[in-house]
């Protein structure tokens, strides 16, 4: 089964990511509505990507006390039933990623792969070849990748 | 409406805030970006005198970001400040990325026109529809990590955007600039300058309405064709991976950097090494970065002094931080002639520190250095300035240091001369030394610095005399001269001439073309580095494309050039209202009389070809030659005949 990785020391900060994802998910450019997160370390004046595992044992699935949040048999995807769900938080908090986030409107955003060709990987920013010590990659290496289970 | 925001108007004096809906009527004709800027301003100063002083409270400091600024169509967010300029007293704007601007836009706002002066030290605060004036007593006197730290310690979401300046900034230096989060300065012309005229020491966003899009899937499609075309551009990895350090080896090989106050235009081979991506990502860089949100093509990076890469180092050791650029490179590493990446990367974050400009600083210092190589100035000015001897000589780092501290605390009397721009420290040294100053000056409109030989590339002479900013290559950013692109100049005149190296032939013609479409380009509110520099490798119907999905309005690249065209029209209109007229496009002695001594482009010098060149460039503009001046015809062809009205009323035009 295909999952999101995230490829160490590539990111860029761009964003594109949360805004293809918040595009394609709901017609905007906006963020706030991203199933996907970059944050800022400012420590090391890097930033890293935030991404749902679809972890084997996941603790938002076993955690969930409305059973709202679920594996798709099919594609592996471990989905959250909005109707279901009672916003009770649960499975932000025990998430250890903490890669479920909040939408302004109070919902829940949870990466859901889109059916397997995620568009956040379709727009990461291919990178050159060996841009420093840190990144020592192939030319066209991208941040984000889909690996298999 | 899709795909762009509203316009804010911030009265400081009165603390009023106004909130309009974006002038639908007017986004095909400007777009956005600078586009709206330039009709703001232009609309603002109808109502105040334009012959106001600058610092008066009556300037008005724009802030504004294009409708592709902050989406996912790949190509960055580039934010434009747009003012009455304090350093040349015309026409000023500044662009950074950074993502201040994002989060402006992703609150739902294109534009801020901020008005009038705060009784005392404030910021502003947006979050989406709250917009309020905040107390900034706590932050002034701050440089600007400092601010950005303060802030950010519980105050104000630690996602938001922040724009600041530093203390130069609060002190009136001139030519302050104002730094976005992270690290990313609006440089040129004195954006800082304005905000701390107006006691403005932050502007903060924090968005989350987001940008609507009237065709989702259509801007999914024009996404990926931008992507196709940015992965088949040859040169792309080579500038994802070095960004504008790539300019230290090329300009090496064809003579266009300018060594120690552009007396020559090679640096020696034993020092240029040291200046060099090589030796940068060989010792200090950290990781590749994108400067504003969208730009996939990263070509910032990270960088952290270790101590141990050279001897400055071991003075400069730190923690992990912004990276030097050609432009710091060439201020402090050539024209200071200080070969040590370490130094030059510690004054890059110094001038952001403090909100200076490095690009004027860089040609202020490199001019004190030649003056105490020639004797002009000498220990006695040092020590009556520093309490102490301080010795000027090339590479002094510690002279470097003390003085950008003087200016940015305006703390002596030297610090106070060189608030100024290039031209007028130049004129004031002669006031003090009562010897020749300004013929060593490296300046060209309206007195700017600029740290690039341009005299053996004409096109880069001729945007250098005429930017409406004052002397600058961004206006009119373009690689056909100066990146022999004779396949560009075919396109655009259809001839190779441009395009040929180390002759003036048709560069005054490409420099208005260049003029133009790096203004329709700026209209969008996206970097002009790839954009603008090769119209063949990125066509201007991505963007339209782009943007014609993204608000649902059709635009086609003929409508998108002509709102660039537009756009240079109503800053050209605000210099003449001003006064400006042929004789101010001008350059400095040394680029107009000084011939090239380096190999290639050897005895140019612009003396020789710049007046032929503007005939040129004003006719290819569709303006009067012998004046400069617009004509009524040409700006009724653009549909700016109030611009004309006002023009013809006040006796400004052809």
């Amino acid at each position: 089964m295909k999952k999101l990785l995230v490829v160490p020391n590539l990111c860029i900060g761009c964003r594109e990511c949360e805004l293809m994802c918040s595009l394609k998910h709901y017609g905007v450019f906006n963020p706030a509505l991203a199933r996907i997160r970059v944050e800022y370390d400012a420590e090391a004046n890097c930033y890293n990507p935030v991404i749902c595992e679809q972890c084997e044992d996941a603790a938002c699935v076993e955690s969930c006390p409305a059973e709202a949040v679920s594996r798709d048999p099919q594609t592996g995807v471990i989905v959250i039933d909005q109707e279901k769900c009672t916003l009770c938080l649960t499975c932000v908090e025990e998430c250890p990623n903490h890669a479920i986030n909040i939408a302004p409107d109070g919902t829940l955003l949870k990466c859901d792969l889109c059916g397997g060709e995620p568009i956040c990987v379709q727009f990461c920013s291919k990178r050159p070849e060996m841009s420093s010590p840190l990144m020592a990659n192939p030319e066209g290496a991208t941040a984000l990748i889909v690996g298999e289970k | 409406m899709h795909g762009h925001g509203d316009v804010v108007t911030i009265d400081l004096t009165h603390g009023s805030i106004k909130r309009e809906p974006f002038p639908v009527n007017l986004a095909k004709k400007f777009i956005g970006g600078m586009g709206i800027n330039d009709w703001l301003l232009w609309n603002h100063f109808l109502k105040v005198d334009p012959h106001i002083d600058p610092l008066s409270a009556d300037n008005v400091l724009i802030a504004g970001l294009g409708p592709l600024g902050g989406t996912g169509f790949g190509l960055g967010s580039k934010m434009k400040f747009t003012y009455k300029s304090p350093v040349t007293g015309f026409f000023g704007d500044s662009t950074c990325g950074g993502n201040f601007g994002s989060q402006m836009r992703w609150s739902g706002i294109d534009h801020l026109v901020i008005k009038g002066r705060a009784r005392k030290p404030a910021y502003l605060y947006i979050h989406d529809s709250g917009i309020e004036i905040r107390d900034a007593a706590h932050l002034w006197g701050s440089g600007t990590h400092e601010t950005i730290k303060k802030l950010r310690a519980g105050e104000v979401p630690s996602r938001a955007g922040i724009v600041c300046i530093g203390q130069a900034g609060e002190n009136g230096v001139r030519y302050a600039c104002t730094v976005a989060t992270e690290e990313r300065a609006a440089g040129r012309t004195g954006s800082g300058c304005v905000a701390g005229s107006k006691n403005l020491k932050a502007i903060v966003a924090s968005g989350s309405r987001g940008i609507t899009v009237s065709d989702p899937e259509g801007a999914v499609g024009a996404a990926r064709r931008i992507f196709e075309a940015i992965d088949a551009d040859p040169l792309i990895f080579v500038f994802k991976k070095n960004g504008t350090f790539n300019m230290v080896d090329f300009y090496d090989a064809i003579g266009g950097n300018a060594y120690r106050n552009n007396q020559l235009s090679k640096v020696p081979d034993e020092r240029i090494r040291f200046l060099t991506s090589d030796w940068y990502t060989a010792n200090m860089k950290l990781r590749d970065l994108a400067c504003s949100p969208g730009c996939t093509f990263g070509c910032d990076s990270s960088c952290r002094i270790k101590g141990s890469e050279t001897e400055l180092a071991r003075r400069l050791a730190g923690p992990a931080g912004g990276s030097p650029e050609y432009l710091s490179i060439a201020s402090f590493g050539m024209g200071c002639d200080i070969p040590d990446l370490a130094a030059v990367t510690h004054f890059h974050r110094r001038c952001n520190e403090y909100g200076m400009d490095f690009a004027e600083v860089g040609g202020i210092i490199p001019l004190l250095m030649e003056l105490w190589q020639r004797g002009i100035l000498t220990e006695e000015h040092t020590r009556k300035w520093f309490g102490e001897p301080l010795s000027l000589e090339w590479g002094n780092f510690d002279a470097v240091e003390k003085i950008l501290h003087a200016i940015a605390f305006q703390e002596n009397e030297l610090g106070r001369i060189c608030s100024g721009n290039t031209e007028k420290v130049a004129e004031a040294l002669e006031k003090i030394t009562d010897l020749p100053v300004t013929p060593y000056m490296v300046c060209g409109k309206g007195g700017n610095a600029f740290q690039e030989e341009v005299r053996s590339f004409p096109i880069w002479a001729v945007n250098a005399a005429v930017a409406s900013r004052g002397c600058d290559h961004l206006k009119g950013l373009n690689i056909i001269d100066k990146g022999f692109r004779q396949d560009i100049s075919t396109e655009w005149l259809g001839k190779p001439d441009a395009g040929v190296g180390y002759t003036p032939d048709l560069k005054g013609a490409a420099a208005a073309l260049a003029e133009n479409y790096a203004a329709a380009i700026n209209c969008l509110g996206i970097c002009i580095f790839r954009p603008a520099t090769d119209p063949l490798c990125m066509p201007p119907s991505l963007f339209t494309d782009a943007y014609s999905a993204l608000t649902g309005i059709p635009l086609t690249p003929p409508d998108l050039l002509l709102a660039g065209e537009r756009a240079c029209n109503l800053e050209k209109a605000f210099n003449s209202r001003i006064g400006l007229r042929r004789g101010d496009d001008r350059l400095c002695a040394r680029w107009m009389d000084e011939p090239v001594t380096f190999e290639y482009g050897a005895g140019m010098k612009a003396g020789e070809y710049l007046d032929r060149l503007l005939d040129e460039y004003y006719e290819r503009h569709g303006w009067d030659k012998r004046t400069s001046l617009q004509t009524r015809a040409k700006l009724d062809a653009l549909g700016l005949s109030d611009v004309a009205d006002v023009l013809e009323k006040e006796k400004a035009t052809a």
